[in-house]
């Protein structure tokens, strides 16, 4: 157990460092979904985004105000997104995890950029840019 | 398994489907931390006043009875002390933390709730078959 605990609370630093975001009330940049969905039900006129082999499969989108953007989880591996701190609001924003064949639905309200990465894979990005 | 008794630390990991309290259940293949069916919760649930992880680290554990591997999402409890029960550290197909997913070092509180960071122990869910 120590030597389990040891290397654990090393960690803990380079975790916050690699996350940065924890989850809190969207703004009204975004409309987001309350919770993930079977792929399946996810709006019919979403612009999709797949995530598939630890990737975003269109990491930069483009989309016009309005726009709802369904992500949508390929593989077993559990993805998110997550805003950090100032890009939909004041506070960080942290989508719900998917796991395969799950959805998660946002609509872009304002005009922006929307950098956004998966919580626990933070070298998976991706953006819309909503114009 | 790291402590099961009498087992040398340095063999391979040989994984038994009877006791979800022990170190060598074959979902804890890659656990490092407390199991939480040993302190109120279950093997895919918290103990009552913790709280659950979203994000998570994963391996893929072999299942010895239907021979088939599963892709298990280590997910923490949090917002309590460490549990001190059933202690373990396996590491079937763990990583460096620089492959985060695949790293169980990382105190893996994210997405709790309240905010909470505080370790107390892990659960096993099954998220899917390992292609």
């Amino acid at each position: 157990m120590n030597l389990a605990l040891t290397t654990r609370s090393l960690a803990v630093a380079l975790t916050i460092a690699l996350a940065g975001a924890s989850g809190a009330a969207a703004a009204d940049a975004i409309t987001p979904g309350e919770t993930q969905i079977p792929a399946s039900e996810a709006p019919a006129d979403a612009v999709v985004v797949n995530i598939a082999k630890m990737k975003y499969e269109t990491p930069d989108l483009k989309v016009a105000p309005g726009t709802t953007v369904v992500w949508v989880n390929q593989e077993a591996m559990p993805h998110n997104i997550a805003f950090q701190k100032g890009v939909v609001g004041d506070d960080a924003f942290e989508g719900a995890m998917l796991k395969k064949d799950e959805a998660y639905v946002v609509t872009f309200n304002e005009a922006g950029t929307y950098a956004y990465h998966c919580t626990p894979h933070p070298f998976m990005r991706g953006k819309v840019t909503v114009e | 398994a790291a402590t099961v008794e009498g087992a040398d630390p340095r063999a391979k990991f040989a994984p038994q489907d009877h006791d979800v309290q022990s170190c060598d259940y074959w979902r804890h293949c890659s656990i490092d931390g407390n199991i939480c069916d040993c302190s109120g919760g279950s093997l895919t649930n918290c103990p009552p006043g913790t709280k659950l992880a979203s994000a998570s680290w994963v391996a893929s554990c072999f299942n010895p009875t239907d021979g088939q591997s599963y892709l298990i999402a280590y997910r923490d409890c949090c917002g309590a002390n460490v549990s001190g029960r059933c202690p373990c550290l396996n590491t079937e197909g763990e990583l460096p933390v620089y492959r985060p997913e695949f790293a169980n070092d990382i105190i893996w509180c994210f997405g709790a709730e309240d905010d909470a960071m505080t370790y107390h122990c892990t659960i096993s869910p099954i998220v899917g078959k390992a292609g």
